[in-house]
């Protein structure tokens, strides 16, 4: 087919969305995939998006998996997480339980990526334009990103504050643990390449 | 099992050919029931049946199929297999959708057009995730499938297609949901009647015995019905919650909760119950904030606002947090209110203004209360308390502000008249805080009359100094003295006249008319307080003021010789008329006390 000689940049990488049902993934989504606010409310079953974006003077490509909150079934799950790279992992300032579901999409999270801890993570408190309504606290946030190790960001899908930063700082993440792994890779290459003129010799 | 298959296609076949040729010989009102038979049957089992041989006939070395009943093909067709990292297509399939399982198969021969496959994959629905990947540039009509470690990319040769597509794996994997809960559903009934059996023995004579079977059946297809509802609540509740349809959501978890109720011992629908829970518990912390932010910042607050959000608590059972809430978000109300007021420099309005906002929140939240709360008077106490609370904060306001800006007797009168008239109108709806608003400000009353009675004796002492205050008032003309007449007269004292002389001169004196005229603007004024804790000082106010004034005619009238009959005068008409009066007035105000010097 034609339209797939043109070959877009080679380096992917695969961001998830996740977090509790109504929190403001897909208007995360949205809002950087197309700079649009969208108010209605609809479960999101699962869509993906790519886009091309400039990660510090460098062209990459961002996959985003847009997932949903209400997904009861595990299984099913554990394959998006599977396939991500990177988590967003969402929660809505004025609900205190989307917060409290953050621990449990973390562990899920760990436990299919073999408890890398390392793996890229970015906490995002939603709908930081509601402000008097807020119940998490950014202290509460920010204690809970630092005992992960992780990123806290305050976010507004609907006024797109800290919405490309949230994003640009999982890419970042990503991209670094790219090069770290690859790093390694040649190294242990490396070594393997000596044991082997060890033998020769 | 491929023979089978074909044996079984072949009689059919035999069979259908024999009943066209039966029907052609009887053209004419011949019995069809065979053969509708035979077409319903085709519409439905045998139908799916054959779907699946086909696909076994046309993909090669596939694994089996038929080993589960009731397995059938729901959908396939061609889809573009693409990379998924550079979008670029890698080939061609060819994919299956069965209810239960998604199957794909590549072409053995591609310039042939005969349709022969050759099996490449199989996915278990149950577990498979499937994206819609939205159109880019790049791609269209794509969606991916992911089963750990396999993520595939699809494209179809159009958004129709491909919307058929995942439409049809959404339902498949709908019905898939349902069968679990049915399985269970299934199970539980079991249990069920093992445990009823026994009662059936009794019932062996019983003629009726089919009746309770057909309603069982009945009860079964209600159940299912509840069951495919349930299915969807978990989400309707997720979307209601997140659109702000809360009366929507509280809706669905009481339906769920009857539901629940009506069957406490079957566990499917505990098992719904615990998936509710969790969004029950957000819409209660939803609504629950709703009451808690502050009105004016709260873009749905209000009155309105929060007593509807009080109902859906109540309905959800929390209707002691309900209480809480709608009383504390009362409070802030009034608290904002208050804070609205600005103080103009009359501090009798300003003081009207804090009163009125009390009052107004405390009537308004009586009435908001006894409707909200109707059904729940273990509620009652806590709103006593709460009014209980709110008088006590006005009180202390309306005390310190008083004190803060010096109000003068009058004033405050007036402003305690002002509550006083609002506690009246709290008692017509059943709130009487009356005694408490006078117990907690006895002591302030008190002292306010014996200030009262202090500013007065001072008035009349300096007055005593002023000796020229205590001769004949000289109007000066006929015209005054009337107009002097006229005004003591309407203060109630009819015998003026006969003090007056020489058609423009009073033997009241101005001392004199200066202590009734204060008298009558205190009494006016302690009147206006009405209250009983302060009876007692009331008399001993008056009584101690007249009898200093006595002492002063006295005190007068032995330095200045001169004087002394109108002194006299003033004496009679102190005696004969102010004493009356003054007794009078106290008397009206409920004190029963006869006053002397």
């Amino acid at each position: 087919m034609s339209k797939n000689k043109a070959q877009p940049p080679s380096v992917v990488h695969k961001v998830i969305m996740v977090g509790s049902g109504g929190v403001g993934k897909s208007a995360l989504t949205l809002q950087f995939m197309y700079e649009e606010f969208v108010e209605d409310y609809e479960p999101t079953k699962a869509d993906s998006y790519r886009k091309k974006v400039v990660l510090d003077s460098e062209e990459v490509q961002i996959d985003i998996l847009d997932t949903a909150g209400q997904e009861d079934y595990a299984a099913i799950r554990d394959n998006y997480f599977r396939s991500g790279e990177g988590f967003l992992c969402v929660f809505s300032i004025t609900e205190l339980d989307s917060f409290q579901q953050t621990v449990e999409f973390r562990e899920q999270i760990l436990r299919v990526k073999q408890s890398d801890e390392n793996i890229p993570f970015v906490l995002v408190g939603n709908k930081e334009d509601l402000n008097d309504k807020r119940v998490v606290t950014i202290e509460a946030a920010e204690e809970r990103a630092r005992q992960w190790g992780v990123n806290y960001v305050e976010t507004s899908a609907k006024t797109k504050h800290n919405v490309d930063k949230s994003f640009f700082t999982l890419l970042r993440l990503i991209r670094d643990k790219k090069l770290q792994e690859a790093a390694l890779n040649t190294q242990t290459n490396k070594k393997k390449d000596k044991k082997r003129r060890c033998v020769v010799l | 099992m491929y023979e089978l298959i074909h044996m079984l296609s072949d009689q059919k076949a035999l069979l259908s050919s024999l009943l066209e040729t039966s029907m052609l010989s009887e053209k004419n009102g011949g019995t069809s029931e065979v053969q509708d038979s035979m077409k319903t049957n085709e519409n439905s089992d045998n139908y799916k049946y054959q779907s699946l041989a086909y696909l076994l006939e046309t993909v090669e070395s596939c694994p089996p199929l038929s080993d589960v009943p009731n397995r059938y093909l729901l959908h396939d067709g061609k889809l573009n297999k693409l990379d998924c990292q550079t979008y670029a297509q890698t080939g061609e399939v060819k994919a299956f959708l069965l209810n239960d399982r998604f199957i794909l198969a590549e072409r053995i021969d591609k310039k042939s057009s005969q349709d022969k496959y050759r099996f490449d994959s199989i996915f278990e629905l149950e577990k498979l995730a499937v994206v819609n990947v939205k159109d880019s540039d790049k791609l269209k009509n794509a969606f991916q499938i992911l089963d750990f470690p396999n993520t595939l990319l699809f494209s179809a040769d159009s958004s129709k297609q491909k919307n058929i597509w995942l439409e049809k794996i959404d339902i498949a994997k709908h019905a898939i949901a349902v069968k679990s809960i049915e399985a269970k559903l299934k199970e539980n009934m079991l249990e069920s009647e093992d445990e009823s059996y026994y009662d059936d023995e009794f019932d062996d004579d019983n003629p009726f015995r089919d009746s309770p079977k057909k309603s069982n059946t009945k009860a079964k297809t209600e159940r299912e019905k509840i069951l495919s509802w349930l299915q969807d609540a978990p989400d309707e509740l997720d979307v209601a919650i997140a659109q702000r349809h809360f009366d929507e959501a509280v809706d669905i978890i009481e339906k769920i909760r009857k539901f629940i109720q009506d069957n406490p011992k079957d566990s499917i629908f505990t098992e719904y119950a615990c998936r509710i829970e969790r969004r029950e518990s957000s819409l209660v912390e939803i609504l629950m904030n709703e009451l808690k932010a502050p009105p004016e910042r709260s873009v749905r607050g209000g009155p309105l606002f929060a007593k509807r959000a009080v109902s859906q608590l109540i309905r959800l059972g929390k209707s002691s947090k309900a209480c809480q809430l709608f009383l504390e978000n009362r409070s802030s109300l009034r608290n904002f209110n208050l804070e609205q007021i600005k103080y103009d420099g009359v501090t009798q309005s300003y003081i009207q203004k804090i009163t009125g906002v009390y009052f107004k929140s405390l009537l308004e939240s009586g009435l908001l209360f006894e409707k909200a709360f109707q059904k729940t008077p273990q509620c009652q106490s806590a709103f006593i308390s709460w009014c209980d609370k709110e008088i006590k904060s006005y009180v202390i306001l309306f005390r310190d502000r008083l004190l803060l800006m010096k109000a003068n007797l009058s004033t405050t009168a007036t402003c305690i008249a002002d509550a006083r008239k609002r506690l009246k109108e709290l008692e017509e709806i059943g709130l009487s805080f009356e005694y408490l608003f006078d117990m907690l400000l006895r002591t302030d009353f008190c002292k306010l009359v014996d200030e009262c009675q202090e500013k007065q004796r001072e008035i009349i002492s300096i007055d005593s100094k002023h000796e020229n205050l205590w001769r004949p008032s000289n109007l000066q003309n006929s015209q005054q003295l009337t107009e002097f007449e006229k005004e003591l007269e309407n203060l109630g004292f009819s015998t003026i006249k006969q003090y007056s002389y020489d058609s423009c001169f009073s033997h009241l004196c101005s001392a004199t008319v200066k202590f009734v005229r204060n008298i009558i603007v205190v009494l006016n004024d302690l009147e206006k307080i009405k209250c009983e804790s302060i009876y007692s000082s009331v008399v001993n106010c008056f009584s101690s003021l007249l009898k200093f004034q006595y002492e002063s005619y006295d005190k007068i009238a032995k330095e200045q010789h001169e004087l002394r009959t109108t002194i006299e005068m003033n004496k009679k008409f102190f005696k004969k008329d102010l004493m009356p009066f003054v007794t009078n007035r106290i008397n009206k105000m409920g004190i029963v006390y006869n006053l002397s010097v």
